[in-house]
C-alpha cells in the first residue's frame, strides 16, 4: 500500500516538473515570454528572510516593475512625490537633511523617514510596528494625506490607462490586468532587492580580501561590543524590539510611540529599534530626526536622557562617552557604510518620461 | 530530435500516470465521487428593526433614544459551514465576500463545492479571520481599495456603518463605526449560527436559497447599550469596537429558505 501511494507520489512530482519545465520555455499567446526568476544574494551569517516570497517569487521584470513604480512621482495625488523622493539612495534610502518626512502639497508628516534596507529580514514596519507585512507597508505612504495622499482606487484606473505599466504588468505576471495586490507585490520585490551586507565591516568579519580595522575603528567597536550592541544588534546592528530611550518628549510632535498601536501604557515613548547600518550616510537621527549629527546622538547618550516610567533600563543611567570613545566611535560607524548598495546601479532613480 | 522523443515519451508517461490517478480515484473515493457537488446562494436583506434599511433617507431611533440615519453599512462573512440532517460538519472552500449596502450585487452571494443533501444550519465568520490580517497583500473583496484595511496599524475592519445623529459629538454631526481587531484581548471576529426553518435540501437540481436578514439596529443593543453621544466614532480595535462586535453578531436570522 505505502510503495503504491510513494509510487503515485513520485508520478505526480515528475508530471508537475516536467509541466513546469515545459512551461517556462514556452511563450506567451502574445509571444511575451513568462517572468526570469531572480535570485537574491544574502551576505553571509545573515538571518533568514523573514519575507515569505513562496506567493511573490522574485524575477527580473517584477524587480523591474517594483523600480519603476518606486520612482515614478505620478503615483502621489499631484505628481509630486514619489516613494524614491523621501527614500534616497545616496542616504541609504533615508531622507538627507529632513527631520521629518515630507509629502505632496507642502505637507509634513510627524516623523523621519525610517531607511528601507533589509527590510526582508523585519517582520514590523514603521518606527511603531504597526504595519505587519513588508506587502502593505507601501499602502500606508501611498494613501497618507501627510505622503502620496492618493486614492488606491483612482491610482489603479490611472495606472490601467496608461499603455506602459500595462506592458509592464504583462511582463511581470503574464497579463495586463492591473490590482493593487501586484502593485504591493512588485514594489516589494524591489525593496527586497534593497539588502545591505557589504561594508568594510563585513568584509573584515568575513576576512575578506585582508580587511582590517584602523587602530581607532577596532577601538570603537569594542566600545560598540560593550556600549551599543545589545540593542544594536549583529548583524543586522537592531535586534527589531521596541524601547524607550529616554528622549525627550516632544509636546509639538505629541508621539506616543508603540503605545499607539499596542494601546498598552508599558509601550509609551518606545519605537523600534533602528539599525547602525550606513548611519553615518543617513542623518538625521531619532524617529522625530531632531540630531542632524552623530555627536548629537552621542551627547544625548551621554548627558541627555530623560527617565520615564518606560525607559529602557540599559540607558536610565545613560551611555557615558569620553571624546576620545566619541570619536573612535564615530570612525567605527564609518565602518559600516555600504557603497555598494548606495552606489548600486540595480537600485539607481530610473528615468519617468 | 532528442525533444521529440522525448515528447512522445513524456505522452505516455502521461496518460500512463492520469490513468493511475484516475483508477486510484475511483476506488478509494467512492463515496465522493458519487455525491454531486453544487452550489448555495444567500442573499443579504438589510434591515433596521422590522423595515428594510434605506441609506441616508431612513430616520431611526436607537435604544439610547437616539435618532440616526445611516449612510454606509459593509460587512465581511467568510469562512462558510453547513451543519448536514446528521448534525455533521461540512466547510466549504475558504471564501470572503464584502456586503456594501450600496451595491445590490455584493448582497447576494454564492458558495460553491456544497456536496448536494439536506442541511439543517450555515454558520461563518463575521469579519475576516486573523490569518489574512497578517499575510499581506489580498485580493478581490480583500483587497485594500476596498477601503475595509487600517494602513496605519494593519488589519482589516470587519464591519462598518456610517451615519448621521444630532447626539453625536463630531462636528459634522455624524457617527462613524469601524470595528475591527484580531489580536487579543480586543479580538472582534465574531461566528454566526442560523439554524434554518425547516431543512434545506441542496441539489444539482434546483438552485438551493437562503435569505438572511441583517438588522442594523442591532449594533446599538443587545448585549451592549451603544450610545452614539457616548462613542460618535470608533477607528481603532479596543473595548467600543469589542461592544459593537457583540452586538452586530446577533443581527443575522433567516427570513426563509429555498430548495
Amino acid at each position: 500500500m505505502n510503495r503504491k501511494a510513494f509510487y503515485i507520489i513520485g508520478i505526480v512530482c515528475l508530471v508537475l516538473l516536467i509541466a513546469h519545465a515545459c512551461k517556462k520555455g514556452s511563450g506567451g499567446p502574445d509571444g511575451s515570454v513568462s517572468p526570469q526568476p531572480f535570485t537574491l544574494q544574502l551576505p553571509p551569517g545573515f538571518p533568514a528572510p523573514v519575507y515569505d516570497f513562496s506567493q511573490n517569487p522574485l524575477t527580473k521584470e517584477g524587480i523591474a516593475l517594483g523600480r519603476f513604480m518606486f520612482y515614478d512621482y505620478r503615483l502621489s495625488k499631484d505628481s509630486t512625490v514619489s516613494c524614491g523622493f523621501c527614500h534616497q539612495q545616496f542616504a541609504a534610502f533615508g531622507h538627507f537633511d529632513h527631520a521629518l518626512s515630507h509629502g505632496v502639497g507642502g505637507r509634513q508628516g510627524n516623523r523621519s523617514v525610517p531607511v528601507i534596507f533589509n527590510m526582508l529580514f523585519q517582520k514590523e514596519f514603521m518606527w511603531d510596528g504597526g504595519v505587519n507585512n513588508l506587502e502593505i507597508q507601501p499602502l500606508t505612504p501611498l494613501t497618507d494625506p501627510n505622503e502620496m495622499g492618493v486614492d488606491l482606487k483612482v491610482l489603479i484606473g490611472k495606472m490601467q490607462s496608461d499603455p506602459q505599466y500595462r506592458k509592464m504588468f504583462r511582463d511581470a505576471y503574464g497579463t495586463e490586468e492591473i490590482t493593487s495586490q501586484r502593485m504591493f507585490r512588485a514594489i516589494t520585490q524591489f525593496v527586497a532587492t534593497m539588502v545591505s551586507g557589504n561594508s568594510k565591516y563585513d568584509s573584515i568579519v568575513n576576512h575578506v580580501g585582508g580587511a582590517a580595522f584602523t587602530a581607532e575603528e577596532q577601538a570603537g567597536y569594542k566600545i560598540y561590543q560593550q556600549k551599543c550592541a545589545t540593542c544594536h544588534k549583529e548583524p543586522l546592528f537592531t535586534d527589531l524590539s521596541y524601547r524607550s530611550n529616554g528622549l525627550p518628549y516632544l509636546k509639538q510632535l505629541n508621539d506616543v510611540g508603540r503605545m499607539k498601536i499596542t494601546g498598552n501604557t508599558a509601550d509609551y515613548l518606545k519605537f523600534k529599534v533602528p539599525t547602525l547600518r550606513n548611519i553615518i550616510k543617513s542623518s538625521p537621527y531619532m524617529h522625530d530626526g531632531r540630531f542632524f549629527d552623530i555627536y548629537q546622538v552621542f551627547d544625548f547618550y551621554d548627558h541627555g536622557v530623560e527617565v520615564t516610567a518606560s525607559t529602557d533600563p540599559l540607558v536610565k543611567n545613560g551611555i557615558p562617552l569620553t571624546d576620545a570613545e566619541k570619536r573612535q566611535l564615530y570612525f567605527f560607524l564609518n565602518t559600516l557604510t555600504d557603497y555598494t548598495l548606495i552606489q548600486s546601479t540595480a537600485l539607481s532613480e530610473v528615468k519617468i518620461n | 530530435m532528442i525533444l521529440r522523443i522525448f515528447h512522445s515519451r513524456l505522452t505516455i508517461l502521461l496518460s500512463g500516470t492520469l490513468l493511475v490517478l484516475a483508477s486510484c480515484s475511483k476506488t478509494a473515493n467512492t463515496s465522493l465521487v458519487s455525491t454531486p457537488v453544487t452550489s448555495v446562494q444567500i442573499q443579504f436583506y438589510n434591515y433596521v428593526g422590522n423595515v428594510p434599511l434605506q441609506r441616508n433617507v431612513g430616520a431611526y431611533t436607537n435604544t439610547a433614544g437616539e435618532q440616526y440615519t445611516v449612510s454606509k453599512l459593509l460587512y465581511y462573512v467568510s469562512n462558510f459551514q453547513l451543519t448536514d440532517a446528521n448534525g455533521k460538519t461540512i466547510t466549504l472552500p475558504q471564501r470572503y465576500f464584502l456586503v456594501d449596502d450600496a451595491t445590490d450585487s455584493t448582497k447576494k452571494i454564492t458558495l460553491d463545492s456544497v456536496p448536494a443533501g439536506q442541511y439543517t444550519a450555515v454558520k461563518w465568520v463575521i469579519g475576516v479571520d486573523s490569518i489574512r490580517n497578517v499575510s499581506g497583500a489580498q485580493a478581490g473583496a480583500l483587497a485594500p481599495e476596498n477601503g475595509m484595511f487600517w494602513t496605519w496599524n494593519s488589519g482589516y475592519i470587519m464591519a462598518k456603518m456610517e451615519g448621521n445623529s444630532p447626539q453625536s459629538t463630531t462636528a459634522l454631526k455624524d457617527f462613524q463605526f469601524h470595528i475591527g481587531g484580531f489580536k487579543q484581548p480586543y479580538n472582534a471576529l465574531k461566528v454566526i449560527t442560523v439554524t434554518f426553518p425547516s431543512t434545506l435540501t441542496v441539489s444539482p437540481d434546483n438552485q438551493a436559497k437562503i435569505n438572511i436578514k441583517a438588522d442594523a439596529d442591532k449594533w446599538f443593543h443587545t448585549p451592549n447599550t451603544v450610545s452614539i453621544a457616548q462613542s460618535s466614532v470608533i477607528m481603532a480595535a479596543g473595548a467600543n469596537a469589542m461592544a459593537v462586535a457583540e452586538n452586530y453578531q446577533q443581527m443575522f436570522s433567516v427570513l426563509s429558505i429555498a430548495n
